[in-house]
């Protein structure tokens, strides 16, 4: 037996390739198949899907990337009673702000964007808005608590615990057909999951632009934030 | 008995399954250069002009719409507070919020002991203020809740030297749990240490705004 088997035994591709004569055409062939198949499916369709479904009637996301039109957009989102998100990635802030007031204004670490961002148009509506949220910690971190029955037996519990602050590694804010991805750069399982299912639930294209921000401020900003909250972005 | 051109073909479907997997597992990257080659893209000419007088006109209009007098900013997941006049800070430190305890008592009732997110004014405020206790303060002792004008309700010295009603019940006050300032322990309030606290009931008017997220 060659001295190698016990560790190719596992690929018998390898194996075969250095022992026996391959027929290189049939492998190579055989090989594409899987690989064109999962092209297909998992490429080529959803970004088809996903250019079809642009609505070309919509703002332009052109008009995202100019300073008048993140302007007029949060001085809309000031009228509004809900706390507001803005981005601007040219100064390189995302800023909280309520009724216009900024309650709180954060530099950005560092900032990626989806490629289709920088070439395409129509994804954006006038005003986004906050259509979902979500990340590793809960929006509400809510503690249980029953009521004693009398004051012996509430006497008797021990003190109430205090939270541990909780780090979020990621959130998540999903707008109409685009994402804002706020991440701490620290590794968590429960962002590889999330990273697992938009690989496998959702493989729709969905223009992105990932924040790099403290825990402290995406907490924060996931926090605050609810569904309809406005969002302003100047792209560029 | 397997040919080689079986084998060729087994050994091809095996890499091909090893490299769909790996495809799979990087797609996202690839989808967007793809949906980026199919795009329509951007007609330059076909965005508008940027208008520099518009553009200081909404800035103003954003400008205005920060406070002039002083106001505070409280964040409920930091529990720290900021006391601002404009743009400018005066005084910045730990306070206690809500702690988002749900409390069940037996018979159906439940309390939530949040600080409520968003924009609020001062209405009134007091000194040597004396807590009115609600129900809950005696449910989650075990106490029995007495009648409304009883004076087991009326307890002195626990909101410190100041407060400042902010509607609802809810309140900016002193705590004598000095130590917890920082930390999300409140049943809603806004609970300041001595100092501080002395500082927000001097430079806050009523009517002030109180932002809070």
């Amino acid at each position: 037996m060659p001295i190698w088997r016990p560790f190719t035994a596992p690929f018998p591709w390898v194996h075969l390739s250095i022992s026996t004569d391959v027929k290189h055409t049939p492998l190579l062939v055989s090989a594409a198949v899987p690989v064109a198949f999962a092209c297909v499916v998992f490429v080529l369709l959803p970004a088809a899907e996903s250019v079809r479904h642009l609505p070309s009637e919509a703002q332009s996301l052109e008009q995202a990337y100019h300073e008048e039109s993140y302007m007029a957009g949060r001085v809309e989102a000031a009228r509004q009673p809900k706390t507001a998100f803005s981005v601007d990635l040219v100064q390189g802030i995302a800023t909280l702000s309520i009724e216009g007031a900024p309650v709180r204004v954060m530099p950005l670490e560092s900032v990626r964007r989806s490629r289709l961002l920088t070439v395409a148009h129509g994804t954006a509506p006038d005003m986004p808005e906050v259509v979902s949220l979500r990340s590793d910690i809960p929006h509400i971190p809510v503690r249980l608590v029953h009521a004693p029955k009398d004051t012996v037996e509430a006497q008797s519990r021990p003190p109430d615990r205090v939270p541990e602050p909780d780090e979020p590694s990621f959130a998540v804010i999903s707008m109409d057909h685009m994402e804002l991805r706020l991440t701490s750069g620290s590794w968590s399982f429960a962002r590889f999951r999330d990273q697992l299912k938009e690989r496998y639930a959702r493989p729709a294209v969905v223009p992105w632009v990932t924040l790099s921000l403290p825990p402290s401020d995406i907490r924060a900003i996931y926090r605050s934030l609810e569904p309809g909250a406005p969002v302003a972005m100047r792209l560029r | 008995m397997v040919t080689n051109s079986m084998k060729s073909i087994l050994m091809g479907l095996q890499a091909g399954m090893l490299g769909a997997l790996v495809l799979i597992w990087v797609a996202p990257t690839p989808r967007d250069v793809v949906a980026s080659w199919w795009a329509p893209s951007t007609d330059s000419t076909a965005t508008p002009a940027v208008d520099a007088a518009r553009v200081q006109a909404l800035t103003r209009r954003l400008d205005r719409r920060i406070p002039a007098g002083p106001y505070l900013v409280v964040s409920s997941t930091d529990n720290t507070f900021r006391l601002m006049k404009g743009t400018g800070l005066m005084r910045e430190g730990p306070c206690s919020t809500g702690s988002y305890v749900l409390l069940k008592a037996g018979n159906d009732r439940e309390w939530l002991f949040n600080t409520p997110r968003g924009v609020r004014r001062i209405e009134s405020k007091r000194t040597k203020p004396v807590w009115v206790k609600p129900d809950w303060a005696f449910i989650e002792m075990g106490e029995p809740v007495p009648d409304a004008g009883s004076a087991l309700r009326y307890e002195r010295g626990v909101l410190g030297d100041y407060a400042l009603s902010m509607g609802d019940g809810y309140l900016v006050h002193g705590t004598p749990y000095q130590r917890l300032l920082g930390l999300p322990v409140s049943h809603g309030c806004i609970r300041l240490g001595d100092a501080d606290l002395e500082a927000v009931y001097g430079a806050l008017p009523v009517g002030a705004p109180v932002y809070i997220y």
